[in-house]
């Protein structure tokens, strides 16, 4: 299978595009997704007689936005709760606390009146890891990618196959594939084809829930830059979620670092490829494996042990006790969340806390001072940021990079 | 119309009828095609679906082919095969032929009708069980065990005492009593189906339960369900012939191959007159065996991950 998706036509892209002007989306500044410390617990059953014994915290008061047209990266490791993020917002499920919105209203709400949740789920899709399984083996490819567009109106009986060749000239399929089974494909095409299942539905957001980790190498770079093209002469809105850190940083303009179930680390794709902050971080792209015999012998500090549970996540920071920094304070005290660098707009900062990232812009030489001045609403408060500050004074990684100290980050 | 516009553009199905008649789905006739062609090669199956659908023309054709009237006292007391009556008379002088292929019919409406039941419900509740989860699928598969714990034979006694017993009982009671594998296996299919990415992106697309239920989830267990089906249909056909032979079933005058091995009950009958308990014993074992190769090799054929 080649990759044509470079040559499709100008024409079919505007399609979906004047649709959209249409429908007055997507105008404002108002971030496309906004999602709020969003929460998700699953129950876990046990006892004699089966009760609910505790929760697996898989995300725990997470919080981001995706402006239009961006590119959100969500990396980490096994078991973070990445997927489950990306779940939520197509409403596959529903958070347990927390709050989505999309164009600045609550998802919640919108689906509380069924006309307007019918028009909602067509605008957020996703994009399915396994393209072996995302494709009902029993239809052929054009009832699957017939029957949502029909339902929604999208198309009309008249024009469906013409609109369903438009968008396979996007993905740079031909339109012959209509005929045939899933099983007729490989992963590759299949992948292509979820890509134009996705995109038949006229989505502004789509959730890529690791769509090419189960691809072969050569076609995973395929996929991305069809990704890539898609995203920009649609203005689609993406949320990819992955853990190989080279694929989301090559479509990612925006990342957001997760471990346990919590944000450690967010900012621009470049800066935090560039000068990562938060250990995690650093351990993580210290895994990545280099292609170069010269750097075999090279050091690198991997991390120790397991991820934690998720059932009983580490008191104080949820990453200390596989943090090479860490000391006595970070058992029971979780760090702060702190925005540095001195751009706003392209340093690295974390998230989740808003009320607090707002006052906490900062030059790093007069962070510490701010740190105990800033929000001194009570004195509980103050309290806790003179236990802080004694912590950071003894946080080693203080002495050779003070931005550390800016950035333990919840 | 469209569909079969596209069927011309892609040169699929170009065997397609041109008298504008709807075709259902234009995958149907590959997909079939495909599955008939994997059947085929089970030979053994291939000559139980030649035997079967000869018993089941002879059946629906009773009334034209039989040469006596069933229940007409046609010749002479139990005499043994002859030119006039090939598979000779019974005790009271009707036609053994004749009463065979009435009592096929009614042997094999029987097992179809009782499949047929249990199979609608046992799928309706596999379904809500298996998609729904929580205390629906709760209610229904304890349900399902108890309906699955009842002596079958007990409930036909109760039953035929408290009705009376007769063809459309048994049909109903061996639907009540067969629809519970069906249920468990439809169920065990949806729990795995309901997960896959295929339903979760119709999910995702907003299409309606409907859709999902019946035009993603039961698709994908037909297959399954219909090799079961096709065993219950066997076993339907042997327990109203189990019934029936104890006198729960099919009430005579009318003919089942159970209530005409009834007269096997005596000893004089099974030593000296073979034609009266061969000829339905027999069809009994052909027809069985027959349906089930025919399932075996379905499940071959209805594999869809088997590409070839």
């Amino acid at each position: 299978m080649q990759d044509n998706g470079s040559g499709w036509e100008k024409s079919a892209a505007t399609v979906w595009k004047r649709k959209n002007e249409e429908t007055g989306m997507g105008k404002d500044n108002i971030p496309l997704i906004r999602v709020e410390d969003m929460k998700k617990y699953y129950p876990v059953k046990g006892g004699i007689i089966t009760h609910t014994t505790g929760y697996v915290k898989a995300v725990d008061g997470v919080s981001f936005s995706v402006m239009k047209g961006q590119t959100l990266g969500l990396v980490g490791e096994s078991g973070c709760g990445k997927s489950t993020i990306g779940r939520q917002l197509v409403g596959l499920e529903r958070p347990t606390d927390g709050k989505i919105y999309y164009h600045g209203r609550d998802l919640e709400e919108l689906q509380k009146n069924k006309k307007e949740m019918r028009a909602v789920r067509t605008k957020l899709q996703m994009i399915f890891q396994d393209p072996y399984s995302s494709l009902n083996p029993r239809k052929h490819i054009f009832e699957i990618l017939a029957q949502p567009m029909l339902y929604h109106h999208i198309s009309e009986k008249e024009s469906v196959e013409e609109d369903m060749v438009k968008i396979l000239d996007m993905v740079g399929l031909p339109k012959a594939v209509l005929g045939r089974y899933p099983h007729e494909f490989s992963g590759g095409q299949r992948q292509r084809i979820g890509i134009a299942k996705a995109l038949s539905l006229n989505p502004e957001f789509i959730v890529c829930d690791e769509p090419v980790s189960a691809l072969d190498v050569s076609i995973q770079a395929q996929i991305l830059n069809l990704l890539k093209e898609l995203q920009k002469e649609l203005g689609l809105t993406l949320l990819f979620v992955g853990h190989g850190l080279g694929a989301v940083n090559y479509v990612s303009d925006k990342i957001a670092v997760m471990y346990l179930g919590k944000i450690v680390e967010y900012g621009d794709a470049k800066e935090i490829f560039r000068s990562p902050v938060h250990p995690y971080t650093k351990a993580l792209l210290e895994a990545v494996p280099i292609p170069d015999p010269q750097e075999r012998g090279r050091e690198r500090n991997l991390l120790q042990g397991e991820i934690g549970s998720s059932t009983n996540p580490p008191d104080g920071c949820r990453f200390h006790p596989r943090c090479p920094y860490a000391v006595e304070q970070c058992r029971y005290q979780p760090p702060r969340l702190q925005k540095i660098g001195s751009d706003l707009g392209k340093g690295q900062m974390t998230l989740p806390d808003h009320e607090k990232v707002q006052a906490a812009e900062l030059d790093i030489g007069k962070e510490r001072k701010k740190d105990v001045t800033v929000e001194t609403k009570q004195a509980a408060e103050e309290i806790q940021k003179a236990q802080e500050k004694a912590h950071w004074a003894a946080c080693p990684i203080v002495l050779e990079d003070r931005r550390y100290h800016a950035a333990n980050l919840e | 119309m469209i569909l079969r516009d596209m069927d011309r553009k892609f040169g699929y199905g170009a065997e397609g009828n041109g008298d504008g008649r709807k075709r259902p789905d234009i995958g149907s006739e590959r997909y079939l095609q495909t599955v008939a062609r994997r059947f085929l090669r089970h030979h053994l199956a291939t000559v139980s679906l030649v035997v079967l659908a000869v018993i089941v023309g002879a059946a629906i054709l009773a009334p034209v082919i039989a040469p006596y009237d069933p229940n007409d006292i046609a010749g002479p007391f139990a005499e043994g095969p002859s030119k006039a009556f090939w598979l000779g008379t019974d005790q009271i002088g009707r036609d053994m032929l004749s009463r065979l292929l009435y009592a096929t019919r009614v042997s094999l409406l029987v097992g179809v009708m009782a499949t047929l039941i249990s199979t609608v419900v046992g799928v309706l509740l596999g379904l809500v069980a298996g998609y729904f989860g929580g205390a629906a699928d709760m209610v229904i598969m304890r349900f399902t065990d108890m309906v699955m714990s009842f002596p079958y034979i007990l409930l036909v006694l109760v039953a035929a005492a408290v009705f009376k017993p007769g063809m459309w009982n048994i049909i109903l009671i061996l639907g009540f009593v067969d629809w519970p594998g069906i249920a468990r296996l439809v169920r065990g299919n949806v729990l795995s189906l309901r997960e896959t990415n295929f339903v979760k992106g119709n999910l995702v697309a907003g299409m309606p339960l409907r859709h999902i239920l019946f035009s993603e989830i039961l698709p994908n267990t037909v297959a399954p369900i219909l090799v079961y089906a096709t065993s219950v249909l066997a076993l339907s056909i042997l327990d109203e012939a189990a019934l029936s032979f104890l006198g729960q079933g099919v009430q005579p005058p009318t003919s089942s191959l159970g209530n005409m091995l009834n007269g096997a009950q005596s000893l004089t009958v099974l030593t000296t007159q073979p034609w009266l308990w061969i000829p339905p014993g027999l069809l009994i074992v052909v027809v069985v065996m027959a349906i089930n190769f025919i399932g075996d090799a379905l499940r071959d054929a209805l594999d869809p991950n088997s590409g070839r």
